[in-house]
C-alpha cells in the first residue's frame, strides 16, 4: 500500500484531522456490536475507500484480503465460539479421544460460531478499508507531521522519518547482498539453504546499514542537527476538517449511547 | 471493555516505573543523534524481517507464532545488543510499531499499549537483571519472557476487545508456547549474530 496522488476529499484533510478520524473509528470498530450497525460502518468505509479513486489492483488486492479475512474468521470463531447456547455441525476431536481430546475438551465446529464469524469479520472489513483510505491519501511525512503536533515526541517523529528513509535502502541493499552471493555459488534452495540464506544476509545487511547509519549521523552532527524539525509545509485546519471532525463525534456519541445507555 | 482499560492503566504504570526507577539508577541518558538513527535503522529491519511473514508464511496454519518469533526476537535482540542503554527496547519496538501503521496499517492508538507492554516488559527485566543482553542466559530469558507476554496478551485482551475475537485457552496455550519457543531461538540466534557485528561497529570495520 503506498500514497497515490488525486486530488479527492479525503486528500485535502489535514493530517490531524485523518489520525483523530482513524482513532475515532477504531473505537467505532470496538463499540459496536450489532449486525447491522458494523455493516453500516463497513458501508461508510467503503463508500470513503472508492472516493479516494484507487487503482484497479489496489480493489483486487484488497477484496482478496477481505476474502481471506473473513474465510479466517469465520473458520477460527467456528472451532473456538464459547458462548451459550452453540449447536455442534460436526466434531473433529470428541471430548473422550486421548491427551489432545482431554486437553482441548473436544474441537467441534459450532454453527453460532460461523455467523459470529462472519459478522465479526465486518470489524476486520472495517479496518483494512480505513488504514487503506488514509494510507493512500497521505503523504508518510504529513502523517508524522500530524503525529508530532499531535504532541507525539520530537526523537520519536525524527527516527519515524529516519526509518521511512531507510526501508527502500535496505530492500535494494538486500538484494544486491543475494545476488553477490548466489554469483559466489550460495545455494538458497531448501529450509536449510533458507536458514543460511537468512544468517549470511543479515550479517552484511545490518554491517553495511550501520556504516550508512553513521554516515547519516556525522552528515547531521557536522551540520548542527539538534533533532528538531522545521516545517516547510504548515499543517491548517479548513471548514471540511471541522466537518468532518464533527460527524465521527456525532457517530461516537450514537454508539455510545446506543451501547451503554439504552 | 473494563479489561482493556484495565491492561492499559497497567501497561502505563509498568512504563512509568521503568523509567522512574531508571531515572533514579541515573540508567536513562539521552540518546545521541547516531543512536537514534541506529535505532531508527533496527526499525526498519523488524519491518522487513516481518515482510515474509506478512506475504506467505502467515497462512501456514498453527505454527505463525514460532515463525514469526524467531526473526522479529533476533533483529530485536542485535539491536538491543548494539545501543544497550535504558529505552531502547520500547524505542525499536513502538517505533516498529507506528512505522508499520504509517505505511500499511493505518494509524490506531488502540494497538499502542501492546507494542508499549511488549518494551515496558523488557526495559524492567534489563533493570531487575542489571544487565543488558550481555550474557547469553539473560538474552534467552528475555526472548521467553518477551513471548509469552506478547502473545498473552494479544490473545486475551488485544484479540477479544479490540477485534471481539475469542480464543480457546488450549489454543492459546500451544500459541503462547510457540511464542516463547520462536523466541527463545531468536534470542539465541540474535545473541550470536550480534558479535561480529558488534565487534565491528565498535572497532573501526564500519
Amino acid at each position: 500500500m503506498r500514497y497515490v496522488s488525486r486530488a479527492t476529499l479525503f486528500h485535502n484533510l489535514d493530517p490531524r484531522t485523518k489520525i483523530l478520524m482513524s482513532l475515532a473509528c477504531a473505537c467505532l470498530i470496538v463499540i459496536l456490536n450489532t449486525p447491522m450497525s458494523l455493516f453500516c460502518l463497513f458501508a461508510v468505509l467503503l463508500l470513503a475507500f472508492f472516493s479516494i479513486k484507487p487503482p484497479f489492483s489496489v480493489v483486487k488486492t484488497t477484496l482478496y484480503l477481505m476474502a481471506m479475512a473473513m474465510v479466517a474468521t469465520v473458520i477460527s470463531q467456528g472451532f473456538f465460539y464459547y458462548f451459550q447456547p452453540r449447536t455442534p455441525l460436526f466434531t473433529i476431536i470428541p471430548e473422550d479421544a486421548g491427551f489432545f481430546g482431554r486437553l482441548t475438551g473436544g474441537i467441534s465446529v459450532y454453527r453460532e460460531g460461523l455467523i459470529y464469524g462472519a459478522v465479526q469479520s465486518m470489524r476486520f472489513f472495517s479496518a483494512t478499508l480505513l488504514s487503506m483510505v488514509i494510507v493512500m491519501s497521505t503523504y508518510p511525512s504529513d502523517l508524522i507531521l500530524g503525529l508530532k503536533k499531535l504532541g507525539v515526541p520530537e526523537k520519536i517523529g525524527f527516527m519515524l522519518t529516519v526509518s521511512i528513509r531507510f526501508l527502500p535502502a535496505l530492500g535494494e541493499e538486500a538484494k544486491r547482498i543475494l545476488i553477490a552471493q548466489r554469483l559466489r555459488g550460495l545455494r538458497l534452495k531448501g529450509l536449510r539453504g533458507s536458514i543460511r540464506g537468512f544468517r549470511f544476509l543479515v550479517e552484511p545487511l545490518i554491517i553495511d546499514s550501520l556504516r550508512k547509519a553513521r554516515r547519516i549521523a556525522l552528515a547531521a552532527e557536522v551540520r548542527g542537527f539538534t533533532g528538531r524539525r522545521t516545517e516547510i509545509k504548515k499543517l491548517r485546519f479548513l471548514w471540511m476538517d471541522w466537518v468532518a471532525l464533527s460527524t465521527i463525534s456525532l457517530a461516537i456519541i450514537l454508539a455510545v449511547k446506543n451501547r451503554f445507555y439504552v | 471493555m473494563n479489561s482493556y482499560i484495565s491492561s492499559m492503566v497497567f501497561v502505563f504504570i509498568l512504563g512509568g516505573v521503568a523509567f522512574y526507577v531508571g531515572l533514579r539508577r541515573r540508567l536513562i541518558k539521552n540518546f545521541t543523534i547516531h543512536e537514534l538513527i541506529v535505532i531508527a535503522l533496527f526499525c526498519s529491519l523488524l519491518y522487513i524481517a516481518g515482510l515474509p511473514f506478512k506475504f506467505g508464511l502467515s497462512r501456514i496454519p498453527f505454527i505463525h507464532s514460532f515463525a514469526y518469533s524467531i526473526p522479529f526476537t533476533a533483529v530485536l535482540f542485535i539491536g538491543i545488543r548494539l545501543v544497550p542503554k535504558l529505552g531502547t527496547a520500547t524505542l525499536i519496538i513502538f517505533g516498529h510499531s507506528l512505522l508499520s501503521q504509517i505505511i500499511s496499517r493505518g494509524i490506531n492508538p488502540l494497538w499502542w499499549p501492546y507494542a508499549l507492554l511488549a518494551g515496558f516488559t523488557l526495559e524492567v527485566y534489563f533493570l531487575c537483571c542489571r544487565n543488558y543482553l550481555e550474557s547469553r542466559v539473560n538474552a534467552i530469558g528475555a526472548g521467553v519472557l518477551r513471548g509469552f507476554v506478547v502473545y498473552i496478551y494479544f490473545y486475551y485482551i488485544s484479540a477479544p476487545y479490540i477485534w471481539h475475537i475469542y480464543y480457546a485457552p488450549w489454543y492459546v496455550l500451544i500459541q503462547t508456547l510457540q511464542g516463547m519457543t520462536g523466541s527463545c531461538i531468536g534470542a539465541l540466534i540474535g545473541f550470536s549474530l550480534s558479535k561480529p557485528i558488534i565487534s565491528a561497529y565498535r572497532h573501526g570495520g564500519l
